[in-house]
């Protein structure tokens, strides 16, 4: 690094903090931003530093938002009976985009994964419960991912929602096992959508 | 299947070949270190997407460079396809970071292509190319622990199988988090009734892949076994018998496991137990009833490749050829070079009068001489 002059020098080193970014790829983005528009790189660090600052949790669902509650919680037109727990907002983004999902969501924030750490205590659970049990849900559907770990903490969840008497569903898989949510076509989600299923 | 033809570059002492095969016996000689194994290595990577060395990809890439490659032109039933590998070593330094993959800007560390499509999962590559390798080094089959048994079914079924490798590559992940989650709370001396709600829904998945792993390995094994009996009798005149015994999840070991933070039961611990004349192969059979057994297994491998795949495997056989007793085994050489084969050898003579003896040297198709690190075809033995 030492041949770069410090701001480049600092440049470099702050996209190499970025996941999937190494030396030369961050090399070749900070020489692109030297040769961007300074009105460009100026938008870019306001958003950046907008996005940070604006973009917090929504204390109901979980889901990443700009107000509180969220647009979806706060929307009347929505189906506050039903609750579809996903494991992240970007899960979130998927399903929506199917078009075919009216009610309200619950963001766990990630799912079951002993191997690095992450039990029940680290996942939104206990405000699940506390939701759930002020009354007015009457399903809830698991759409975690079909991985190994999102199956479990579907089973995870069904068995802790399980005493309260109400309806729990899993998402057919129709996704390819092993896929991410994120990253599966609309069709597919929204057919596992329809084909959901009593746990 | 037939390789027609192999491009190497950077790949282990190959800086860069280009070699054409033809359809029946190719025989490659050379003295040792002269680079043999290596380019039965090569096929096996561009088949079924591993070494049959057991080389990762960092140890195959030739020393002080960063990538190699791999192509391979192969004809089967459905014509003429080409398969590319491409390993190339990270960035320094961007290994360490989280990258999921398949998000944009990862770095790529190895690609593979099928016609120019990418193949996102190594494991898909396995059973585009039917392939079976048998070395000096498999004797570990009949010698070694369960681990290598398992290992010789995964491989097979693995091939063949495309549910069997969701089924196992579920199945290890989830034994994996259990463990994790297991040695955590022997740690801690988690309560019993806590540990229960912990452990019920790895515990679920658990028993359900390792069934599933199980019902394919049995199915597999009930075909394999008569097929290397009767190959066994042939060449020992004694019976040769191939038991699989599963290991059922448990979830009455529970209290066990929490002592000891592991997992006691399923498919990991899976055993096929193969005994000569009612007495443990692996304890009492000789040296040379070892190696007919291995060579018994390779030949019912070759037919379930074979039947599943619905043409001819090839074959690599890595200095095995001159090794096989002549007296014996080679009574099975007409069933062993059925397809494409490949055979590797520093003494070319001794392979000569083992083909002679068997009428067989009409199906070597090609001479090679391996050295300096490249491979050439010449005018006969
Ligand atoms: N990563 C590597 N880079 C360069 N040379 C290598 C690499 N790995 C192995 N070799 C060389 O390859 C040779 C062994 O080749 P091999 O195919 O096993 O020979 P053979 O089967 O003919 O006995 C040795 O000389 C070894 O030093
Ligand atoms: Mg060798
Ligand atoms: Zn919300």
């Amino acid at each position: 690094m030492s041949h770069y002059p410090d701001a480049l020098a600092r440049l470099v080193q702050e996209f190499m903090r970025l996941p999937g970014i190494g030396p030369k790829t961050a090399q070749r983005l900070a020489f692109f931003v030297l040769r961007m528009e300074e009105r460009d790189v100026l938008a870019l660090a306001s958003a950046l530093a907008d996005a940070k600052r604006k973009i917090q949790r929504c204390q109901v669902c979980y889901n990443l938002a700009d107000a509180q509650p969220c647009r979806i919680c706060s929307d009347p037109r929505r189906d506050s009976s039903i609750l579809c727990v996903v494991e992240e907002a970007n899960d979130l983004i998927a399903m929506e985009k199917t078009r075919t999902y009216a009610g309200l969501y619950h963001v766990l924030e990630g799912c079951l994964s002993p191997l690095e750490g992450i039990g029940p205590e680290t996942l939104r659970l206990p405000e699940l419960l506390k939701r759930v049990k002020a009354g007015g849900t009457k399903e809830v559907i698991l759409a975690t991912n079909p991985t190994v770990e999102g199956e479990a903490t579907a089973m995870y969840v069904a068995r802790l929602l399980k005493p309260l008497g109400l309806k729990v569903t899993r998402i057919a898989r129709g996704i390819p096992v092993g896929g991410d949510l994120e990253y599966t076509d609309e069709a597919t989600l929204a057919r596992a959508l329809e084909g959901r299923r009593d746990m | 299947m037939e390789f027609e033809q192999a491009e190497l570059r950077c790949f282990r002492l190959y800086s860069r070949l280009a070699v054409r095969f033809v359809p029946g016996v190719n025989v490659l000689t050379g003295p040792n270190a002269s680079g043999k194994s290596t380019l039965l290595e090569a096929l096996g990577v561009l088949a079924v997407g591993r070494s049959f060395r057991g080389a990762g990809d960092q140890e195959m890439l030739q020393a002080g460079q960063t990538a190699y490659y791999l192509e391979g032109r192969f004809a089967g039933r459905h014509g003429s396809h080409t398969a590319r590998v491409v390993y190339s070593q990270t960035e320094p330094g961007a290994a360490e970071r989280v990258s999921p993959p398949g998000e944009e800007g990862a770095p790529s560390r190895k690609a593979v292509t099928l016609d120019g499509n990418p193949v996102t999962r190594t494991a898909e590559m396995a059973g585009r190319i039917p392939l079976l390798s048998f070395s000096p080094d498999d004797l570990a089959l009949v010698k070694g622990g369960p681990v290598e048994r398992r290992r010789f079914l995964d491989a097979l079924l693995g091939q063949t199988n495309p549910a069997y490798r969701d089924h196992l590559s579920r199945y290890q992940r989830t034994l994996a988090q259990r463990n994790a989650l297991l040695s955590d709370m022997a740690a801690r001396r988690t309560g019993a009734e806590s540990a229960a709600t912990r452990l019920e829904p790895w515990d679920e998945s658990l028993e359900a892949e390792s069934a599933a792993v199980q019902g394919l390995r049995k199915e597999a094994l009930t075909s394999l076994s008569p097929i290397a009996a009767a190959a066994f009798v042939s060449i020992d005149t004694r019976v040769l018998d191939l038991e699989y015994r599963p290991d059922e999840f448990d979830r009455r070991r529970r209290g066990e496991e929490l002592r000891r933070g592991l997992t006691l039961s399923g498919a990991h611990r899976d055993e096929v137990l193969a005994t000569v004349d009612g007495r443990e192969a692996r304890r009492f059979a000789s040296q040379g009833q070892q190696r007919s057994v291995v060579l018994s297994l390779k030949l019912a491998a070759l037919d379930f490749l074979e039947e599943k795949a619905g043409e001819k495997p090839v074959l690599l056989l890595d200095d095995v050829l001159s090794e096989l007793d002549p007296r014996r085994s080679a009574s099975l050489l007409p069933l062993l070079l059925r397809g494409q084969t490949f055979v590797t050898t520093t003494d070319r003579e001794a392979l000569v009068r083992a083909l002679v003896s068997k009428d067989l040297l009409e199906a070597v198709g090609g001479w090679f001489s391996v050295g300096g690190g490249q491979v050439n075809l010449e005018t006969g033995p």
